[in-house]
């Protein structure tokens, strides 16, 4: 054996060290939502400061800008108010979306069908909340949050079961391959709206947030919505719960290896298509909670609201680099607040802003901001 | 001569070829085969979706691209026509201006939402497509200065494709297909009645909707049988090894994309000929979306005669199935759950279903379930 | 398992010491507590050694296989004899030639690579060795033909190149052999002729072996012409018997000369731990292994060598479960393994470094091995083991696996898959792309794996560094195995080198 070790540590002394190397580049997606709100707060008091029909022209205007700093001042609130929003909206659309990213990154399975977990966890959630009105209409902030968390526990639940089976019958016969994949993960979610239809009856349900999370709480002569926090804080605490499950436990640590190389995990010896159906259960019960959350934001559930929330959590995956659950996170963030500005600035460009964004990320990084680094 | 006609790329089976030339004749003949105005709009929509489908086909079952942005186009040539027509007037140019400009917008559209996500990866289009679908339907739907909006544009197209017009005397012999079924009753049978029509310039628009239809499903024929086709499904099948031979893949895809396009475009100049309405719901919505899927994937993917198949299958299921399942639903009006199961509205999740089990068990549809018989 | 394993490191201690005192008596010492100075009486022997029909055998050995270790006593080798020192290293010259003392050289470094766990056949003595087998070396001269001295047997490398078309056809090529290596292919011949029919496969009580012979006798005549060679009895020392089943050898010890291999006969070293057979795999539409026949002896290096595209990959990843096999039947000690999920082959004990290093790039080296490590904990000793022979993962403990270098990926790849002790290492082509210093420590490492009583089974396309680590050799050609033998008899050869790994000799 020491007959080995002089020529190894001669190359090792030679190796430039290069720990952390990869992980400033890593940063600069992070740093993008700082960013974007800082751009937001621009936009809004350029919009703000810009006379009533200026032309572009008026951009190059230097008094513009020097009344930048007041007309920032003085929109401030509605900043605030929309950068919560934003960040709220973010944090429901990364619970939906964290669920995909890793189903797809840890099999390569890219589930059409995961917007049906979103619908169905809302009218659950919805029918818990209907159950216990009196619970969501006392003006106590404990029952209300205990109705809401048995909206929240009975729709994960419900999505969750749903998983279990939606992975079996629908998913597990077309693995490995991506075309008959997205078709009949797109049947099935034709099949869970049309059931949905068919369960809670065609038109689409009103609910009402309970009655302590209704209004908006004041600050800096802002309103922020009470719910809107309380979804930043849901948004924030799985977020945290997803990176420690992720960081500190064996199934975290075999997932993060399987979505980089799957078929390395089973080669060691780990059953990866059991972990696989833990997380898409576990993706599908995330789905559920952030339905659910959506529906109260909302305040309405449809059976399509899953199909059109679809679009958003495809940009997100897509921005943020398939299979990575911090992209996930950051390309969520991005998403919700570059919506509820564009929605101040110019309403009818809400969607298409999301699209742009992802344009110009995509053309920064084709694979997306953090793409997962895989060994084929 | 007919075998040079369509690329030769013939059928392959008895039944296919006279499924094929059934469904020809009938539409070829329709106005005078079937009486009543839905069963003709029936018919031109049949045609407008052959050709849909079958561009659809070109990426999805020749090229292995899933796209859902493919209504976008459709949809490019549909407001392309309604509003040259606006802007020009009616005439002839107008149309064709209108068509001409729905296939060059759609064609680089195509092209740009191509260079974005086929450059990566495969599996991207389908989620870009998506979400570029959805944010083109909003947005039309929002800008209704120019579009009108939900409510869509209605125009009007040179007075000689319309019913103000007449031509001549319809046969006395037709069949009138049910208008709709009584509910808890059976399929009333298909009935000679006597009495023809004049022949109006509704039906000389049939005919222009049919022509158009056939001459482009030809063109597609032509295409997926050129030396183009052959590298498209070469890249399908294998297309590390496609790009190894030495071609790029990325520009086969791409050009693919643009030219699914331009025909998805010229469908939706046709029928938007064919309506004198164009509207998010009829063009742009989801559900046509679907309906595209459910038709190539059921019809059988990968070959025109597919296309064919499955839009006739699907426009008749849609137009004459539900009357059925209205029918059914009374009938079972007393059992739970299944009386909604068989509501009319739920037709979708039959098809879902059916959707999903013809992706398992019949991967290549009606038409490779019929070739398969032959070999 | 670990029970295995304890006895299999007690076998390597007596083993060791039995070496070191062959080797004391190498250097004329001798040795303090003097194993029974043996060596293997080729020719005679090999008549016994004549591997028992293939089938019956494959069958039988198999299911032997599969019985714990312990199972034929506690004696130093149940592994059959390799009659050949595995070179040490492709720089350190001088194992004792089987042209006896005189040739020997001190051993430089006798407990770097040399416990010979699985390498059971001590140290030929000087004087019991008859060892005919020049191979080894005859690789080394190969390399560097002028080192070759006349004094030592001149292996058939060196001036001749027998030119029959068919290797399988042996016993055409033996005249052409015997001359300037007599006993390199004389021995089968005798062997085949020896061969009473009804005497089948060896039993116990007939095991020989040469004590004394005379130098310069040729080990193949002398045997047979009943030359004053010392017969003695040490049964369990070679081979195994099946109880149940007495009469047939599971393990037939293995002749000095190399028995004219064909791919289904392989040179047995332990009882075959890995078993292929008849197997097919597809890739797609594309047939790629057309009936690979292949054993792994249990203990010692068996090297997959062959062209690029002849499959070995394929092979490897086969018996991994990573491809399903469309037919034929793999069996890891007995058990058959074919057609089962990458995890359960895993479990079952094989340790896999894909070509591609397998590594998870965004995990640190430190969860890589954890991972690896599938009982959760990781073993402080074997830990240090690695970190002794390789000390850039003990220095990158906390670094991402991304950023290591491609040789530091490497060695961690196959860190990862020595981390807990498996039965069989899979090692797919460690030293591609490596800078050649950084190839050395692998190969430093790896033989210390091998010195630990380890199987592993490896591709590699460096012949320098397969001639050195491996034992058995198997060349593959079109999804087959097309050669199957002895390394060393490779090695010597630049004939078989030629024809089927295409490797010109003085290329190198």
């Amino acid at each position: 054996m020491s007959s080995s070790t002089p020529d190894v540590g001669a190359i090792h002394a030679t190796t430039p060290r290069r720990i952390g190397g990869r992980r400033f580049p890593a940063l600069v997606p992070l740093l993008l939502v700082p960013g974007l709100v800082i751009l937001g707060l621009v936009a809004m008091a350029l919009q703000a400061s810009l006379p009533e029909g200026a032309g572009w022209a008026a951009l190059l205007d230097p008094a513009t800008w020097s009344g930048l700093p007041m007309a920032a001042i003085a929109i401030q609130p509605s900043w605030l108010t929309l950068t919560v929003s934003g960040l709220a909206m973010g944090m429901m659309i990364f619970l939906m979306a964290s669920g995909l990213t890793l189903v797809f990154g840890l099999m390569d399975v890219i589930n059409f069908g995961h917007g049906a977990f979103i619908s169905v966890g809302a009218f659950v959630g919805a029918s818990v909340l209907f159950a216990y009105a009196s619970w969501v209409g006392a003006p106590d902030l404990g029952l209300n949050l205990a109705a809401v968390a048995l909206a929240v526990l009975a729709a994960m639940a419900a999505t969750g079961a749903m998983g279990l089976v939606f992975e079996r019958v629908i998913v597990r016969p077309v693995y490995g391959a991506h075309l008959k994949q997205i078709l009949v993960t797109m049947g099935g979610l034709i099949i869970a709206e049309q059931l949905i239809h068919v369960i809670w009856g065609p038109d689409e349900i009103f609910l009402s947030r309970p009655e302590t999370l209704k209004g908006a709480l004041t600050w800096q002569g802002a309103a922020l919505e009470k719910y809107r926090l309380l979804a930043v804080a849901v948004g924030l605490v799985v977020f945290a719960l997803m990176g420690l499950v992720l960081r500190f436990s064996r199934i975290g640590l075999i997932v993060r290896a399987g979505v980089q190389n799957g078929e390395m995990v089973e080669a060691m010896g780990y059953r990866l298509s059991r972990i696989f159906v833990l997380v898409f259960v576990a993706g599908s019960a995330l789905a559920g909670l952030g339905g659910v959350m959506w529906a109260m934001y909302q305040e309405v559930v449809t059976a399509q609201m899953g199909a059109e929330l679809m679009v958003l959590v495809f940009i997100v995956v897509i921005i943020g680099g398939l299979g990575s659950v911090e992209g996930c996170f950051i390309g969520a963030l991005l998403v919700g607040l570059t919506q509820n500005y564009t929605a101040f600035l110019e309403p009818k460009m809400a969607l298409v802003s999301n699209i742009g964004l992802m344009v110009l990320i995509l053309m920064w990084r084709p694979q997306g901001m953090l793409p997962v680094v895989r060994a084929k | 001569m007919m075998v040079k006609l369509l690329s030769g790329d013939k059928p392959g089976s008895v039944l296919l070829s006279l499924i094929l030339l059934g469904i020809f004749l009938s539409l070829a003949f329709a106005p005078f085969l079937f009486e009543g105005t839905r069963a003709l709009d029936t018919a031109a929509r049949i045609c407008v979706f052959i050709v849909l489908v079958a561009s659809y086909d070109l990426l999805l079952g020749y090229t292995g691209v899933v796209s859902f942005a493919h209504t976008i186009f459709f949809g490019f040539g549909a407001y392309g026509v309604a509003l040259a027509s606006i802007h020009m007037g009616r005439s002839f140019e107008a149309l064709a201006m209108g068509a001409g400009a729905g296939a060059l917008g759609a064609a680089l559209l195509a092209a740009v939402i191509g260079l974005f996500s086929l450059r990566v990866r495969a599996i991207f289009f389908a989620m870009i497509t998506l979400a570029v679908a959805s944010a083109v339907a909003v947005l039309v739907s929002q800008l209704s200065v120019l579009t009108g909006g939900e409510d869509g544009l209605t125009y009007r197209i040179p007075r000689e494709l319309t019913a103000a017009v007449t031509y001549g005397q319809a046969p006395e012999w037709r069949i009138a297909l049910p208008e709709a079924v009584a509910p808890g009753t059976e399929e009333g049978p298909a009935m000679l009645t006597l009495g023809g029509d004049r022949i109006s310039g509704k039906i000389a628009n049939y005919y222009l909707v049919f022509a158009g239809s056939l001459i482009l499903v030809l063109l597609m024929l032509r295409i997926v049988n050129s030396p183009f086709g052959r590298v498209l499904q070469a890249i399908r099948e294998n297309d590390f090894r496609a790009e190894a031979i030495g071609y790029r893949v990325v520009s086969y895809r791409i050009g693919v994309t643009v030219l699914s396009a331009v025909f998805a475009a010229l469908a939706g100049s046709l029928f938007a000929i064919w309506l004198r309405y164009v509207g998010p719901d009829t063009v742009l919505s989801f559900e046509i979306m679907i309906d595209i899927l459910l038709m190539v994937v059921i019809g059988g993917m990968g070959t025109i005669y597919g296309a064919v198949i499955g839009a006739v299958v699907l426009m008749l299921a849609q137009n004459y199935l539900k009357d059925l399942m209205a029918g059914a639903a009374t009938g079972l009006a007393d059992v739970p759950y299944a009386a909604d199961l068989l509501n009319p509205d739920r037709w979708l999740l039959w098809l879902g279903v059916l959707f999903v089990l013809s992706v398992y068990f019949f991967p290549t549809g009606v038409v490779g379930r019929l070739r398969g018989k032959r070999g | 398992m670990s029970d295995d394993e304890d006895k299999i490191n007690l076998r390597v201690d007596r083993l060791a010491a039995a070496m070191d005192a062959a080797r004391a008596r190498a250097r004329g010492e001798q040795p303090a507590e003097a194993p029974k100075p043996r060596a293997e009486a080729p020719p005679p022997v090999s008549e016994e050694f004549a591997p028992p029909e293939p089938g019956a055998s494959l069958q039988e050995a198999g299911r032997l296989a599969a019985r714990p270790f312990g199972a034929a006593g506690e004696e130093p080798a149940p592994v059959a004899p390799a009659p050949e020192p595995a070179p040490e290293d492709v720089r350190e010259e001088a194992w004792p030639d089987m042209d006896p003392v005189a040739e020997v050289a001190p051993e430089p470094e006798p407990a770097s690579w040399s416990d010979p766990a699985f390498e059971p056949d001590p140290e030929p003595g000087p004087e019991a060795d008859p060892e005919p087998d020049p191979d080894p070396f005859q690789a080394r001269d190969g390399f560097a033909p002028e080192v070759q001295d006349g004094d030592v047997a001149d292996a058939p490398a060196e001036d001749e190149v027998p030119a029959e078309p068919d290797f399988l056809e042996h016993q055409d090529a033996e005249e052409d052999w015997s001359e300037d290596a007599p006993h390199a292919i004389d021995a089968p011949a005798i062997d085949d002729d020896a061969i009473p029919a009804e005497t089948g496969p060896l039993v116990l009580s007939e095991y020989h072996q040469v004590e004394d012979q005379d130098d310069g006798v040729d080990p193949g005549s002398a045997a047979v012409d009943d030359q004053p060679i010392h017969i003695r009895v040490e049964p369990p020392v070679t081979y195994w018997e099946d109880p149940e089943d007495p009469g047939v050898t599971l393990v037939p010890p293995l002749p000095e000369t190399p028995l004219p291999v064909t791919p289904s006969i392989l040179a047995p070293r332990g009882p075959a731990l890995l078993r292929l057979s008849g197997v097919h795999t597809d890739i797609g539409r594309y047939h790629i292994l057309h009936g690979v026949d292949l054993e792994v002896p249990t203990g010692g290096v068996t090297m997959l060598l062959g062209r690029n595209g002849a499959g070995k990959t394929t092979t490897l990843r086969t018996i991994m479960g990573l491809w399903r096999a469309r037919a034929g039947t793999i069996t890891l000690g007995g058990q058959e393994i074919q057609g089962q999920r990458p995890h359960r082959i895993a479990r079952a004990g094989i340790g896999f470094v894909p070509e591609d290093m397998g590594i998870f790039a965004d995990l640190t080296v430190a969860e890589n091995m954890a991972l690896a490590a599938r009982s959760g904990r990781i073993s402080r000793d074997r830990l240090d083991w690695i970190f002794r022979v390789f000390p850039a993962l003990d220095q990158f403990w906390r670094a991402r696996a991304g950023t290591l270098s491609g040789g530091q990926k490497q060695m961690l790849s196959v860190a990862r898959a020595v981390i807990e002790k498996r039965r069989l290492y899979l090692i797919d082509e460690p030293t591609k792309g490596l800078a050649p210093a950084i190839v050395t420590s692998l190969a430093g490492a790896l033989k210390d794996l091998k010195s630990q009583g380890a199987s592993i089974l490896m591709v590699e396309q460096n012949f320098a560094v397969a001639a050195e680590l491996g034992d058995t050799a198997a060349v593959m050609e079109d999804g087959r195995i097309v050669w199957a033998g002895e390394m060393a008899e490779l090695a010597g050869s630049p004939d078989l080198q030629a024809r089927y790994l295409g490797l010109n000799v003085e290329a190198l």
